[in-house]
């Protein structure tokens, strides 16, 4: 009788687990491609994030260590930024037209307000500065 | 005991079994698989952040008088571009050149936009509008989507016909629908048949100076022209036209333009036409050079075709043109090379109103006729040699092959379509991708918004043999017709060149200045973030002050050379606003009739102080 019985449950848990595995193996495809989608995403994800940093060359840092690319890009010189602020390429030469000021003095003493702003709460330094000035110089020749 | 021991085996693989089924197995196979239809349908035009449609679809805004600019195969409207029309949110027909591009007119109805074509494809340098509502043709150039040229059509009655161009975009095409006298003259309708005239318009557009000339005029029967289009490669000197109304019924035209059982197709080559104006063999009407085509041998051609034609299209390859019947349930396929035949050998059954009739029986290749189908209004094609035909009576897409005129499928659509735009449907080289039908009712299918219901669109996936019908999208009045044609091609700028010798540009702040003349006033100014500069010399460089009465003019410049930086002018209680891209220079002219002080500010959100970018207009009193 307990044999029986044994036999019965033995019987019993294959089928089960049989069960199991033949109903769910279409399911378990579609999850596997589904992992494989979300996978691809992110990976895309990372390299759109990492794209700015792999074209800043040491000699482009400057505009990384003030913050300048958080707000503004430098497309002439190759530097990705943010696009809240206006695109630096051309404001060396532009600057004393459209502000009234070259551009040393307004990075001194800037005449807009968001400027003003920024300015004040994290001044440059004199060398950098300079530095700044000579580089975007440089990406208004470009 | 054995047997016992099977049985208990038996028992326990069955109840097992049993569980396993009742635990795992999904009754809902069907559902599922409808659920998971419906997400590879929204996967198809589901485009993540981050990526762009690949085609954009130019669509008719019909009497809204604008261009209605979508994204496929998301569907998702990326712009409205006012042709005809102002716009307050673009300043379109509020600034001094836009204003005098509308002429006083504050409509259109724009049924047919084309793209400028080199061989015969799409080069997407610019759309071009009819206007049926009052005879004009526009020009938009695809670079920045604004309206650059806006010419009026003397001796016209509504382009409805138009526009097409012929492969090379040599001619702009325009045939009339409503026959009326020419040169403006007043004739009786009982004078219908002398002195009521069908004309098309052959315009030419200089693409470098960005305006349209009338090149020359075509005098016909005042038949009513319904469609047309240029042939292409062997038939590239042709232009195809359906006529109705050959009955010259002058009242109640449901009836009585559809008493014959046969209308026409008009066949015009358009070469030989050139030629004789170039010849001077035209006269002059209202300012256009006429010519009569029946006066000059090959010029002019009629075709029988089944009663009251619609549609009218060329085969990508050029060796056919497809009539959809409108009336009669049915598309005539008709040969380019039997009609090049035709007339070589004169093979003309009748002549009508001095144009030879070409034999139906030796110019038509088939006749399809789906059963059930009815309504066939237009053809567009795909890259494999199909056909596909809207049917606005029984509301469907028909898919059928141009050798064979085999019918392969037929799908839906929601409902009663006009035309259809498949992606790069009209072009030599045509992309089988995408269909859109734009169809004239939407019933119940959105949530309501009163009587007016939405026109609606549907897309259709016309990859595969099968269409698949993917989603229905609600639009504003009324797509026509619409041209998908691929991002590729299609070459926006950002910013407008920054030219310093272009008449009225200000670029930088000392340079901004007021100017009196007599009783003009012309303001120089500057728009950047977040000011205006009227005048660097004063105190207060955003007020300007004028007396009542002067002739006020802003030539205002935005020298944010930044992209998507516009800045707006609006002047409170005056019923003036414009805008000025990136690197632009606009005009607006007014007349200061309203003494008082009137706020000044920028219209478009601009930065963080947009709210602070304003000024004052001072009007002294007399």
């Amino acid at each position: 009788m307990k044999t029986n019985g044994m036999i019965f449950l033995l019987a019993f848990v294959l089928a089960f687990a049989g069960g199991y595995f033949f109903f769910n193996k279409g399911k378990t495809d579609n999850m596997q491609a589904v992992t494989v989608q979300e996978n691809t995403t992110s990976k895309v994800d990372e390299e759109e994030e990492s794209e700015p940093e792999e074209l800043s060359s040491a000699e482009f840092e400057i505009f990384n260590t003030n913050s300048c690319l958080s707000c503004h890009a430098v497309s002439s010189l190759g530097l990705e930024g943010g696009t809240t602020g206006p695109d630096l390429s051309k404001s060396y030469a532009d600057i004393e037209g459209k502000h009234g000021v070259d551009l040393d003095s307004f990075l001194q003493e800037p005449t807009s307000a968001v400027m003003t702003g920024v300015i004040e709460g994290s001044p440059l330094s004199d060398e950098d500065r300079a530095e700044i000035v000579e580089l975007l110089k440089k990406a208004s020749e470009e | 005991m054995t047997t016992k021991r099977i049985i208990s085996a038996v028992l326990g693989i069955i109840a097992g079994l049993l569980v396993a089924v009742v635990f795992f197995a999904d009754f809902n196979k069907a559902g599922e698989n409808a659920a998971g239809d419906i997400k590879s349908k929204a996967e198809k035009v589901y485009v993540p952040y981050g990526e762009l449609d690949e085609y954009y679809m130019m669509s008719s805004g019909g009497h809204s008088g604008q261009l209605f600019v979508y994204g496929i195969p998301s569907m998702r409207k990326i712009r409205t571009v006012p042709i005809f029309t102002p716009d307050p949110a673009t300043g379109y027909g509020y600034s001094k050149e836009t204003k005098e591009m509308l002429g006083g007119f504050t409509w259109g109805d724009f049924h047919h936009p084309a793209i400028s074509e080199t061989a015969g494809d799409y080069d997407g340098e610019f759309l071009f509008a009819n206007d049926v509502g009052n005879n004009r043709v526009a020009a938009v150039d695809l670079s920045t989507f604004t309206t650059v040229d806006i010419m009026s059509l003397p001796n016209m009655g509504g382009p409805h016909a138009g526009v097409f161009v012929t492969e090379n975009t040599e001619y702009i095409a325009l045939p009339t629908r409503f026959a009326r006298p020419l040169d403006n003259k007043y004739a009786d309708l009982d004078k219908y048949e002398e002195e009521y005239k069908g004309v098309v318009s052959m315009t030419t557009f200089d693409k470098e100076t960005k305006k349209f000339d009338l090149a020359y005029q075509i005098v016909l029967p005042p038949w009513s022209y319904d469609l047309s289009d240029a042939g292409k490669k062997m038939s590239g000197d042709w232009i195809v036209m359906t006529t109705y109304n050959s009955e010259f019924a002058t009242t109640n035209l449901e009836i009585n333009a559809s008493q014959n059982d046969r209308d026409y197709i008009v066949l015009v080559n358009w070469k030989k036409l050139e030629e004789e104006v170039a010849a001077g063999n035209y006269h002059d009407v209202n300012g256009a050079k006429m010519i009569d085509p029946r006066d000059h041998k090959g010029a002019i051609y009629a075709v029988p075709v089944a009663k009251s034609p619609h549609g009218v299209d060329v085969t990508p390859d050029g060796t056919r043109y497809i009539a959809a019947g409108k009336l009669a349930p049915m598309m005539t396929v008709f040969s380019f090379e039997q009609t090049f035949e035709a007339i070589e050998k004169e093979d003309f059954t009748d002549e009508k109103y001095g144009i030879p009739v070409l034999s139906y029986e030796s110019v038509m290749e088939r006749e399809v006729d789906p059963p059930g189908a009815l309504g066939p209004l237009h053809t567009q094609f795909d890259d494999k040699g199909n056909a596909y035909n809207t049917m606005f009576i029984s509301s469907e897409i028909v898919k059928w092959h141009i050798e064979t005129g085999e019918v392969i499928d037929r799908t839906p659509s929601y409902y009663s379509p006009g035309h259809s735009a498949a992606a790069e449907g009209d072009t030599v080289s045509p992309d089988g991708k995408w269909l859109v039908s734009l169809n004239k009712i939407s019933k119940d299918n959105f949530l309501s918004v009163g009587p007016s219901h939405p026109e609606s669109m549907d897309l259709i996936d016309i990859s595969g043999e099968k269409m698949e019908h993917i989603m229905a999208v609600p639009v504003d009045p009324e797509p026509h017709y619409a041209q998908i044609v691929h991002r590729d091609k299609i070459n926006t700028i950002t910013v407008y060149e920054k030219d310093e010798n272009r008449e009225n540009s200000v670029w930088k702040q000392e340079d901004a200045r007021v100017e009196r003349k007599g009783d003009e006033v012309h303001v120089y100014g500057i728009a950047m973030r977040s000011r205006f500069i009227f005048d660097a010399q004063s105190d207060r460089p955003d007020a300007v002050t004028v007396k009542e009465g002067d002739r006020v003019f802003f030539h205002l410049t935005n020298i944010d050379l930044d992209q998507d930086i516009t800045h707006g002018f609006g002047i409170n209680e005056y019923d003036l606003n414009f805008e000025v891209q990136p690197g632009q220079t606009s005009t607006l002219e007014f007349v200061a009739d309203k003494a008082g002080v009137y706020p000044i500010y920028c219209t478009n959100f601009c930065s963080a102080l947009h709210q602070e970018m304003s000024g004052y207009l001072l009007v002294e009193p007399k």
